[in-house]
This record gives C-alpha cells, structure tokens and sequence, in this order.
C-alpha cells in the first residue's frame, strides 16, 4: 500500500464488491499494458453502424502503415500520405516516409495494389492529387512530386513552397484540399509560425489556419484564421466552407471568410463552432450521391478519434449561419487503437475512413519514444448501405470536354468535384465546351442555378472573368447561388467594371447569408463607398425581390418578408469589414467624403466597432447630441474610454450630469474610471459635474464620484472625501470607496490617513481595505498591519481579496514572505493564502513554505515511485467505481465542476473534460491529479503576465490582440491586460491547485480516476447528442424565500422574484440532476426543492417539445405559467431566453431529473 | 580571389566614385580562408540552397584541401529584423537571429536580406537600412568578416499570369532591388564589408536566350543555383571549378546536402514546443538526443573533405 496519502476511513466492503462486477472487466481491456492483437477482422467485428449499414477492409498493412491524409484523384485511385518517422526523427534514422497510391482496379470494394509513389519524406501530413502528379506537405515545404515517365514512381520533385514551421509535427501543415475554384486549401495549427515568399511578397500566418493557394498564380492569402489543430475542411455545393477542430470542443464550425476562430492569433474578437461541448473531431467530409440513404444526403461526417467514433451531423441554415445537430454514430467501437481521422467519399459512392491504427495518440503526454507507440499498422475501412446499389465508377479521364462539362451536374459531388478539377488542368480551352453546356440548360429543372454555378466556377478557377453569367447568378432565385456567386465577385472585383454596384443590391438581401457574403467582399475593396454599401446590411428591411426571376420563381416569391435579424455571423462580418477597411473609410470620413447619407446607426457602427483617436471625436458628438441608438451605447461608451483623449472624455463627463438616471451616469463614470486605468487619461476641464454626484442620493455614485475625486486629483473636492473616510455614519460602502478614493489620490496627507486607518482595528472590512490600498504606496507598513490581521483573523475566507493584491504586487510578495518568519498565523488562515498563491499561477517557493511554516500545514504535489503508480492502477482497474467517482467530483469543496465543464457545462478554466477517457491513460490521469503541474494541455499554462505599475495578473491566455492580453483566471473572470502596460511576461504553471488530493481518501482518489477514465468511452458517462439540460439553477432556501413562498404560493418561483436567490449547477454526465444534491426549502410542512431551466430560442412562436424523465413529485411552470406535465410536453417559445421552472416534492419523488428536447428545431436550444 | 577593386566596382559604379580604394585595400586577401567557419544568412533563397547545395558545393571545391566548413541559417521570409524567427514570441526574432549566428560561432558570415524588405520600396528603405546596419553591428565579433550578398532581381518571363497584378510589376519590383542592393553596397563601403553583387551577370543573363533560373519569377530552379553558384564563387575564389557534373562533384553535393539535412535537424528541430519551448517539462527529455546530430554532422564534414579533395583531382 502506497502510504503517500493519508487513509483517512476504509471504504466499506460491500461498495467495493460490486464495483469489481461492474468495471473490473471493462477496464482490464482498456488498460495499455494489454495492446490488442493487430487482426483487422478483430477490430472490424467492435464496429457498431447503423442499421442498413457495413464496413469492410479495403486496404491494410503491411501495405500501408500509419495513413495521416488521404485524397482521391479523378482516375478514382487513393493517395495517402504516411509517416513511420512521427512524432520526431532519430539521430542517425533516415527520414523515410511515403506517398502511396491504392486502386480497386475491379471494383470489388478492396484496394488490389499498392504503389509507393514516392519515400524520403519527413512526416509527410497533406496530400492533393493534382497537375500530374500529387501537392504533399513536407515539414517545412510543400513538394510537388510527378512522374514523368510513367512507371508509377514520383522522378520529379519540386519545392513549391517553404517556410512553415514545424514547432510541432500534429500541427504542421496539412489537410490539403481543393477549394471550389481549384486553389489549394491548407491548414496548419496552434503552434505553428509560417514565412513563405511568394513572388508577389512573403505571407505570414502565426498560429492556426487555413491558407488559400493558388498554384497557378502564386496568389496566396489566409482564408482564416484560429481553431487549435483543425484538420477537417469541406465544401458544400455553393461553396460555403465547415471546419472541424482536432484539439478544440466545439464540434462543426461554419467558417466566414476572413474570421477568426478559438485561439486566432492576435484576434480582438472570434466566432465559436456549432457544438460547442463536443469532444475533438478529425477529418471531414459532406456526403451525398445515388447510394446513400436520402437523410444522409449533405451530411457532415467527420471522426472522433479519441472516442473511437465516425460521427455525423446534420447542418441546417439558421440566419446567416448555420445550426449543427449530431445524429447516431456511422462507426461506434471500443477497440483502442482505432482511430479513425481521416474521411472521404469514393468514386463508387462509398464512404472511406483512414485508421492511423494507434492506442497511443498525441505526443505531447506521452514520450515520444514510448514503445507502445504503433509505428507498422493502419487501415483504410469501407462503408456501404445496403439499400441502394453502389455508384457505377465514371470514367472521367477518358471523356471529351463535351462529356466532362456534362458531368457538372452529376449526382454525386464526387463525380462533379474531379470533372472540375480536369477541367481545370486541361486549360482555358474547355471553356468552349461549358459555355455551351449551359445554354443548353433545362432552366425549369431542379438545381438549375446550382449547374450555372458549376459553370461559373469553371470560369473562375481560370480567372476567366465571365460578367453575364456572373449578374445572372448574382440575382438568381436560389438565395445559396446569390451567396456564392457574391463571394467571386470578391475574386474579380479588379476586374469589373462596377463591383461596387452588383454588391449593393446584396448587401441588402432578401436572405441574411448573402448579405454577409456581400459584406465580407466589400471588405476587398478599396474604395471608400464600400463601408457605406456594407453599412445597409444592417437595415431590416428587405427589398423586392429581382427582375431576373422566371415567372414560376415570381409567383412564389412573396414580398414583404420578415425582416432580416443582424444575428452573430452577420455582426461579426460586418464588424471585421469596419476593421479591415479602417484605412480606406477613415480618412475619407475626416475629409468629408462619406457621411454614410447622415444614417448614425451606420457611423455610429463604424465607429464603434474600429474605434480610433482620430475618429473618437466625432463619436463623442454623436453622443451629445443623442444620435447614438440605445443598442449601441454600451458599445459606444467602451470605444470612447478606449480611443478619447482629454478632451472627450471631459465632453463626456460634462454630457453625463444631463443624464436622467443613475445607472447611466454610474456606467459612464466607471468608463473614465477605466479610462485612467488602462492609459492613465484625466477628463479635461474642471469636472464640475462631480460636484452634483457627491450630493447624489445614490450612494453608489457618491462612491464612483469620490474615486473619480481620487483618481484625478480634484484638489477643491478632496476635503469631501477625507470627511467621508472618517465619517463613522456614512455606510461601509461609501467608507470603502472613499479609502480607495484616498489611495488613488496619494500624497503624504492621503498615505498618513491610510496608515492610521490599515491599523484602525475597529471594523475588519474597512481596515483590510486600507490595508490594500496601502499595499503599494507604503508596502512595508501595509504588510506589518496584514500580518496582524492574519494573526487576529476569524474568518480567514474574509482574507482572500487581501491575498489576491500580495500576489498582484511583487515586492508585497517578498515583504510577506519575510514578515512572516518567526510568526504564527492560524492554519485556516494559511491554507486560504496557499489556495490564493496556488490559483494565482505564479511560482512562489518562499512565500509558499513561509506560509506553510507560519499557519503549521503542509501541502504540495504528491509525486509516486513506479511501485506506487503500478498499485494505484491495479486498484484503479480492480477497484474502481467510476458512478462513486462522479460524486466525488462533483463535490463543492474540490471545486473540479468550477474550473472543467464536460461537454461544455462546467467552468472554462482548465480544459473540457468530455473525451478523456478514451484518450488520456491512467499513469497520465494519476498524475494530472497529483502533480498538476506535471503535464499541462496546450492552452492552459498560466501567463504570468508583470505591468509596468510593478501589477501581476495571470491566468490562462483566452487571446492576444494587437493591443490587450485577455486572460481567464481561476475564479474563471476574464481579465484584459492593456499589451501597452505590459513589461513582462512569463510562462506560469497550471491553475489546477497542486494538493488538491489532500482532501480524499486513497479510495476516494482510485474512484475519481475511475470516472475520469470512464468520461467518453463508457455509454453512460459520454455526454449524449441529444440535447440534454445541462445547466440548472436551483433555488437557495432562505427564511424569506420559504416565507413568501408559503404566503403566495409556490408559483411565485416562477415569477422571478427579486427576494429569491438561484443559483447554477450542473447535471451528471448523462443529464441527470441528482436530487440528493438539491437544497429543500420548508414550506409548511412539505420539503420542496425549486429548480429551473433556461431554453433559447431565436424566433418568436415556435414549438418544441420536452422530455421529462419521470413526472413524480413534480409542479411545473412554463413561463411564469402553469404547465401540466407529461413525458412529453409541447411548449411554445418566444424569441430569446424562455423558462421552465419546477418544484420537487422530496418526499413524492425518488428518481433523479433529467430533461431532453426534441431536436428537429435548430432555433431551440438549452443554455450551455 | 576577385573580392576587391574590380568587383566593387562593378557593383557600385554611382555610389563610390574614388572612394573605392580604401575599401578594398582592406578586403584583400582570399575571400575565405583555412580554418573559417562560414554562414550563410538570408530567407528562401538561402534556405532552399541546402537542399540544392550548388553553392556550397562550388565552394568547398574551389578550397577543397583548406578546413572550411559552412553552416546555412536561412529562413524562409526572413529580414533584417529577424521577422520568421520568433516563434512563439514574434518579438524575439531579432535577439533569436544574433543568437542562432552567435551559436554557430562564425569567423565569415554571407549575408543575404534585402529582397523581401525590397517590396516596402521606397519607403521602406530607410527602416531596412538602418536595420541591416544595426544587424552588422550586433553580430560583429572579433576575428569575424561579413560579405554582403546583393538581392537578385524577378525574372520577369517567369512572373506567373496574375490577372490581378499590374502590368509593370516586376519592372517596379526590379527598380526596389536595385534600391535595396545599391544601400547594401554603401553599407558594405563604410562598414569595411565585402560584397557580392550579382545583378550585373544576373541582367545579362535576363536579357539573353538562356534557360530560366526561376519557376515562378523569385524561387530558383536547380539549374538557377547552378548558374548562381558560378557567378559567386567566381566573386569568391580564384578557382572556379569549370566542370561540375562530374561523378566526384556530384557525389559530393549529395554528401553536402546531406550534412544539412543532418544540421537542419540540429538547428531548427522539429517538436521545438515540446524539446525546448514551453511544454519542455513534457518531452524536454528527449532534447538530449539533438546534440547528438553534432557528431553525425562532424562525421558528414569529414566525408565532405574527403570528396572535395577527390573532386578537384578528377
């Protein structure tokens, strides 16, 4: 027995005992020691699909080994890229990697040959087919390999490109595919910093995205940015472009052009994925064609690798983006070592799934010299519906350009894809033959617009630039054909003669998606006219619909539609137009050249969302003279305290003493407050409205007023402040704003009041305060009166705001650290300032042991010899209880549900926990939990980050612009940083609190395990696709509440009380809230617990209908209204947050609560 | 050895004027000598040279028998600011730039920047040569000497279609080249430097019926490194190997490529996030096995001496 932890109390016999039944066997298969035997059929036969669905072999080693791309070129034959060499080359090793091609020459559905097309690469990640030979990415290059004389071996290798960065070999570059206009689509990830010279220029991409390039030209640029390690890219019909993300949780994401996505490099602002709570997923592809059944038609299919899964999602239009639903598994296996990441569709209309065939993953957690690192196997698997007959192969290599364009309007996007891409390689010529094709076509048949735009494609990826059809298109019927072809004209715009004029027209849309298309082309062009045209894709209206229509189309088009809703992709196009035209608009709106025909809603959006010194001013007088739409206020307020000098910021002091409520004037007070903070700016003139707040009958504006007195030096009003901090009437509030007020104001008269005040021990909220202000203006004595509060303390949990300004300042730290020798503080008190030194991030032995020496405790990372790793996993998997774990984890004091979420309910501190357990091993798992600081995911080192006003703030880096360091830190508060005020900054260590086992018992600590190993892989403890109420609020019992409640009934908790307390909590893995965890109010005898739930929804009076586990005991309320309950019940929603609030009878119900929603309506969804 | 009056003269006809005496009084002597550690420092054509190693090849022949040895710490896109060395700290390029020449320990650096500054045109060229000489300035050390490496221009036939370009865009690209180059060589004249300049033979070459150097107009071809290892080592040594197709050349620009494969995984490893950036306490263990590329590459130069002397036999 491992004697590292202390035993506090034996688990009692019988909860071990069917523990043992229970997941002994399980885990006794997952644990690593036991690598599986390779036997493909064995692994084939763990596959679940669904019904009407099987999977064969088509291709294994020995023929191929550790696939990591794979792409098919119009012959139909496979390519694959593979690496033996991955994680990292030896000394000594030759790097020997390949490319091989695989044919099914009879169609059998089984690869009958292997071509080793070409070896000598180093960890070759991204391969596309293409202009006699393939494209591969190569470490630091893109190759281009052909052969030239036919024998199958690549005799040509050319270096296309180079400079991308290999800090990381999962995250070099790779996922190539082709774009709708035949550019090369590549990807790189996180780490990775790429300089590559082009003829036209070098382009740089720090950190993740996509590039777009186009071999031919040599045009190359980012077409976004962010995603932590996204290697799935694909295209829908009209073009519109989906991602997923191999590190991040956010499952599909709808990509605009241009956006930025989780972790973009220096992005101010980013847009989120579809799902968001989902675990990693690799590879993706749209599926469609003849052999798929017709609800698979446009799925997007793509791996869960870690869950040993192929999943699919259904996307449908929402607005101007998309919702994403996932659906039952394509593949669902518990064999270890598959891993499925890459996925495409076939020429035979079968969909193709690449094994890397490895039960380790990853090679940051694990050596990467670890043996049970698989380096020889890996598969290629092959899925059928047995409904449908497969796709008979077309021969498009063979055909005439006649019989090629034809082929554009193929059922099977396959088929339409690689017709395109010969078209492209056989030259310009074969525009002949398109141009004729579409003359020639059925303009009443369905998928008319979509053939044009094939068309148009063909033009466009020979930079043909063809007007007519192009207009055509622009005003076509189908609003998706209307959004591509908006997008070429951004790729022609230089070349037309009035871009500008076709734009306009669908900046205002009758459908929100071409309206952002339009504003994201606008952003292409440098004419100042551009943002005004971008601007009136905020107005509501939507004109008549075009002249171009067939009188079929007018008949059913209907005038007056509802108004188009800027929603998030909308705003967030237009915000980044604001920002990438900033050059062009603004100096044309000083010189007068636009004035946006005097709309301010528009100006005003400009202005905000690309603030600026320059353009602030006129702003600020669009503020004055009450012009500025209530919606953007906030917004408007936030770009003045950042961009405003002196002078507007005195304008605007002066315009808040006209405001008629406090609210407002207290916002705007606390904008100049933070105007100061963050550029040290003084509001101009004589600040006389502060005059009329220090007599405010609000307190709190008294206090902000008696900071601003403080913090800008108001020498006349300074006697009102120090009056108030000796006042012993005024409140503790106002006292408190007045001793920070008299810190801010500084100077020895202010530092003697502080003094006096830190070692006033009259009341203890007021002497701390004074003791922090005092910290950094005289820190000696600010830590003398610490020390004697520490001693003196009862409610060391009062300490924390103390602890949290030490470690804000470095020499308090150290004073600390000293004052401390030879003193004894209670253990409480130390065990709360260790827990504050710990979540700060910051490495500080000194402090640390002289705490611990001073309150008498110990604590720290636990570290185990190899024996006791050994032990603790053999009790882990004998032993384990994964359902006793859940409790354990869900235990207030641990904190764990504050700073993780599982599927995306929990904090947002330290990394979502969904699929851990099919990837993370035990040894890691142990060890996270000991010695946090031993591995830590990418993303959530701690940056400890030092201003030049000697403050430290850390926390995990959420993003970096070009002027703020945002970070989260462990409270889970995001904290913005000015980059400006920033002189050093440092990696920290991991936020999770290092001797957070102290609290548990051995046996406690093997079940914790056991649930963390058991999250995604067993059933029940794998986050469920249908959507689940995730997030609760529970009502806290107070004597008041209970009271009311009693006197007014229990429905008054539905009616939003302002007595009544609610606060967050989140279900179990599967959903369930477990009752025992819910607090009960006394209400007259009975014992009832009140829980709620908030459902979104984006559109006024829509359906959806709830299913509740079980309606024992329960008392529902829809909207403040009475809902009688059933296993299902229908409710109507309105737009925005709708509330289901019910109370539980404790004594009429014994099962735990669990609600899901239907999930045919993508406008209706649960708080996350 | 022609790193002197007449080659200066070549490259700086307005700029120098009588000046060029003193300048190249103090360059003479053989380009290289026994015992120097050679650099090269540049961006793509620097970079991709390793993997083509005509240069190098030409000039371990041309002093085939002295103990040279060259070390090539190109990177792709890089400036005069060190702009693709940063990594993870964008802001650290510079400082890792002197540091990675510093750990190479020179006693002759080639520098070769200026072409991608050069699409800043005009104005840029202040910034750039301020840059430049505060770069000469920091990597100065004692006993080491630089050779200025000239920008070499776009070759226009090669431009790929660019609907999108203006017409005369390498014309202008061209005309920013010669900007560029002509403050290299006044930064070469008062810094002492020696200088290869390129352009003269470069033009010729443009203006006649020659194969094209490049595949895109910037990015040489294998024959492009082969003409441009002609002309400098013509500028740098006094024995131009005439034939380099023979069997002993060849065998030893595969050993040469070689070697910088071996020292490419030495310098700029792959996995640096976990080797020695900031996940370091992960697989930082596995950093030991870097430095053991250090005898292989030792071993590889051996060989290359060896051949070098064989292929000046034949």
């Amino acid at each position: 027995m491992p004697n590292f932890l202390s035993l506090r109390s034996p688990r009692p016999l019988r909860f071990i005992l069917p523990a043992i039944l229970l997941c002994g066997q399980v885990h006794a298969q997952r644990d690593l020691k036991d690598i599986p035997p390779p036997d493909p059929e064995l692994e084939r036969k763990t596959f679940v699909l669904p019904e009407g669905f099987e999977v064969n072999l088509f291709a294994a080693d020995p023929q191929i080994a550790k696939p990591i791309q794979m792409n098919f070129d119009p012959q139909g034959r496979l390519w694959i890229v593979s690496s033996h060499t991955y994680p990292q080359i030896l000394p000594g090793d030759e790097a020997n990697d390949r490319v091989l091609i695989l044919e099914d020459a009879d169609g059998d559905g089984v690869s009958d040959s292997t071509t080793v097309f070409a070896e000598g690469l180093l960890i070759p990640t991204g391969i596309e087919p293409g202009d006699g030979g393939a494209y591969v990415a190569a470490s630091t290059e893109v190759l281009h390999l052909k052969d030239t004389d036919g024998d199958g071996k690549a005799d040509s290798r050319r270096i296309v490109l180079s400079g991308f960065g290999t800090e990381d070999t999962h995250h070099i570059l790779h996922t190539f595919r082709w774009g709708p206009a035949q550019r090369l689509f590549m990807k790189q990830s996180i780490y990775i910093h790429s300089h590559v010279e082009t003829p036209w220029g070098v382009q740089r991409l720090n950190a993740g995205g996509t590039w777009r390039f186009d071999p031919q030209t040599w045009r190359m640029s980012v077409f976004d940015r962010g995603l932590v390690n996204s290697w799935g890219i694909a295209f829908d019909d009209y073009g519109t472009t989906f991602a997923t993300d191999g590190a991040g949780g956010e499952g599909i994401n709808y990509i605009v052009p241009g956006a930025s996505y989780l972790t973009a490099y220096g992005a101010p602002r980013i847009l989120h994925g579809l799902n968001p709570g989902s675990p990693k997923h690799c590879g993706l592809e749209i599926v469609n064609g003849r052999h798929l059944p017709d609800d698979w038609q446009g799925s997007l299919l793509t791996n869960d690798f870690r869950g040993h899964r192929v999943c699919r999602f259904v996307v449908s239009e929402d607005g101007s983006g998309y919702y994403s639903q996932e659906q039952q598994e394509v593949i669902k296996s518990d064999h270890v070592a598959f891993r499925p990441i890459d996925i495409k569709m076939g020429s035979d209309g079968a969909i193709y799934i690449a094994d890397w065939y490895n039960p380790i993953i990853q090679h940051g957690e694990v050596d990467f010299r670890d043996p049970r690192r698989d380096h020889t196997h890996g598969r290629i698997w092959r899925v059928t519906y047995k409904g449908n007959p497969l796709v008979d192969r077309p021969k498009l290599v063979d055909m005439t350009n006649d019989e090629l364009a034809a082929q554009l309007a193929a059922p099977e996007r396959w088929t339409r894809k690689q017709a395109m891409r010969l078209l492209k390689e056989r030259g310009p010529d074969v525009l002949t033959a398109v141009k004729k094709w579409v003359r020639n076509l059925d303009n009443s048949a369905p998928g008319y617009h979509q053939r044009r735009l094939e068309a148009l494609r063909v033009y466009q990826a020979h930079d043909v630039v063809e007007p007519e059809l192009l207009e055509s298109l622009l005003t076509a019927y189908d609003h998706n054909a209307r959004a591509a072809a908006t997008r070429i004209v951004g790729d022609w715009h230089l070349r037309l003669d009035d871009p500008l004029a076709l734009l306009a027209p669908r900046a205002t849309d009758e459908h929100p998606r071409v309206r952002l298309e339009a504003v994201r082309v606008l952003a292409e062009i440098q004419d100042p006219r551009a943002i005004e045209i971008a601007m009136t894709a905020l107005d509501p209206e939507v004109p008549p619909l075009s002249a171009f229509m067939t009188p079929e189309e007018r008949q059913i088009n209907k005038p007056g539609e509802a108004p188009v809703e800027v929603d998030q992709w909308l705003d967030y196009a237009l915000w980044l137009t604001c920002r990438d035209l900033q050059p062009v608009w603004q100096p044309a709106l000083l010189a007068g050249e636009i004035d946006f025909d005097g709309n301010t809603r528009h100006l005003t959006y400009v202005l905000k969302s690309a603030g600026s010194a320059e353009t602030v001013g006129v702003l600020t007088q669009l503020l004055s003279e009450g012009a500025v739409p209530d919606d953007q206020r906030t917004d408007v307020l936030e770009v003045i305290t950042e961009h405003g000098g002196p002078n507007e910021l005195g304008e605007l002091l002066e315009m808040t003493a006209s405001l008629d409520d406090a609210g407002s004037q207290a916002n705007v007070l606390e904008s100049l407050l933070r105007a100061h903070r963050r550029r040290q700016m003084v509001p101009a003139g004589d600040h006389a409205p502060l005059e009329g707040f220090l007599a405010s009958d609000k307190a709190g504006l008294r206090g902000l007023a008696m900071r601003c007195v403080g913090t800008w030096h108001v020498e006349r009003l300074w006697p009102q402040v120090k009056a108030t901090v000796e006042n012993q009437q005024a409140s503790a509030a106002e006292r408190d704003a007045a001793i920070q007020a008299v810190a801010a104001y500084s100077g020895d008269e202010a530092i003697e009041l502080l003094r006096r005040l830190a070692g006033d021990s009259g009341g203890i909220d007021l002497r701390l305060r004074a003791i922090r202000s005092l910290m950094p203006l005289d820190t000696d004595a600010a830590v003398r009166e610490a020390v004697a509060v520490m001693q003196q303390s009862e409610d060391a949990g009062r300490l924390s705001p103390l602890f949290a300004d030490v470690l804000n300042q470095k020499p308090a730290i150290e004073r600390l650290a000293t004052a401390l020798n030879e003193q004894d503080i209670p253990a409480d008190v130390a065990v709360v300032a260790l827990r504050a030194v710990r979540s700060s991030g910051q490495q500080l032995p000194e402090l640390t042991s002289a705490l611990q020496k001073a309150g008498g405790v110990t604590s720290g990372p636990k570290e185990l010899s190899p024996e006791e790793m050994e032990s603790m996993i053999d009790q882990v998997l004998a032993a384990g209880d994964p359902a006793a774990g859940e409790a354990i984890y869900r235990r207030a004091e641990l904190n764990c549900v504050k700073c993780h979420a599982i599927g995306g309910a929990g904090g947002k501190v330290g990394p979502d926990l969904v699929s851990l357990g099919a990837t993370a091993q035990l040894d890691y798992l142990i060890n996270a939990l000991l010695d946090p600081n031993k591995q830590v995911k990418e993303n959530y080192h701690t940056q400890v980050v030092v201003t030049d006003e000697g403050q430290t703030f850390s926390g995990i880096l959420v993003r970096a612009s070009d002027s703020d360091v945002l970070l989260r830190d462990a409270e889970g508060r995001e904290i913005s940083v000015p980059l400006d005020s920033i002189e050093d900054r440092a990696q920290g260590v991991s936020l999770m609190p290092a001797g957070l086992t102290d609290k548990l018992t051995q046996a406690e600590i093997v079940n914790l395990v056991a649930f963390l190993k058991a999250l995604g892989r067993l059933p029940e403890f794998t986050v469920s696709s249908t959507p689940t109420v995730k997030h609760w609020e529970v009502l806290q019992p107070s004597k008041e509440s209970a009271f009311r409640l009693r006197r007014v009934g229990d429905h008054l908790a539905a009616q939003g009380d302002p007595a009544f307390q609610w606060v967050s909590t989140y279900g179990r893995v599967d959903g369930s809230l477990p009752l025992g965890d819910l607090p009960t109010l006394q209400i007259g005898g009975r014992q009832v617990s009140f829980v709620r739930v908030k459902v979104f929804s984006d559109r006024d009076a829509t359906m959806a209908r709830l299913s509740i586990s079980q309606t024992d005991g329960l008392t529902g309320w829809w909207n403040g209204e009475p809902l009688t309950l059933d296993a299902e019940v229908s409710v109507s929603l309105h737009s925005g947050e709708n509330w289901l609030t019910l109370a539980v009878s404790s004594e009429a119900r014994a099962n735990d609560l669990r609600i899901t929603l239907d999930t045919t309506r993508p406008e209706v969804r649960f708080a996350p | 050895m022609r790193l002197r009056h007449a080659m200066l003269a070549i490259c700086l006809p307005v700029l120098m004027h009588g000046e060029i005496v003193s300048v190249a009084e103090s360059a003479d002597g053989p380009a290289l000598r026994d015992g120097d550690r050679v650099v090269f420092l540049g961006g793509t054509l620097v970079e991709r040279e390793q993997r083509f190693g005509h240069w190098e090849t030409l000039l371990t022949a041309a002093y085939a028998g002295q103990d040279i040895t060259f070390r090539n710490l190109g990177w792709s896109g890089d400036t005069v600011w060190g702009e693709s060395r940063g990594l993870f700290e964008p802001h650290l390029g510079y400082q890792r730039l002197v540091e990675q020449v510093t750990a190479a320990n020179p006693t002759v650096v080639i520098v070769a920047y200026g072409s991608n500054e050069s699409y800043a045109g005009e104005q840029g060229l202040e910034a750039f040569t301020n840059q430049y000489a505060k770069l000469l300035d920091d990597l100065s050390a004692k006993d080491r000497r630089f050779i200025l490496l000239c920008p070499l221009y776009l070759e226009a036939s090669q431009i790929p279609h660019n609907p999108d370009a203006a017409s005369d865009f390498a014309q202008t690209q061209n005309a920013n080249i010669d900007l560029y180059a002509e403050a290299i060589g006044s930064l070469a004249e008062s810094g002492g430097h020696g200088i290869v300049d390129l352009r003269e033979q470069h033009r010729q070459h443009l203006n006649g019926d020659g194969p094209p150097l490049t595949f895109n107009g910037l990015t040489f071809t294998d024959h492009g490194y082969r003409r441009t290892a002609v002309w400098l080592t013509d500028q740098l040594s006094e024995h131009v190997p005439l034939e380099f197709e023979t069997p002993s050349v060849a065998a030893l620009r595969d050993a040469i490529i070689k070697k910088n494969e071996l020292f490419f995984h030495r310098w700029r490893p792959q996995n640096f996030t976990y080797l020695f950036g900031f996940r370091q306490h992960e697989q930082g263990n596995n950093a030991v096995e870097i430095p053991q590329f250090d005898p292989l590459v030792e071993q590889a130069e051996q060989e290359i001496a060896k051949l070098a002397v064989m292929a000046t036999k034949d």
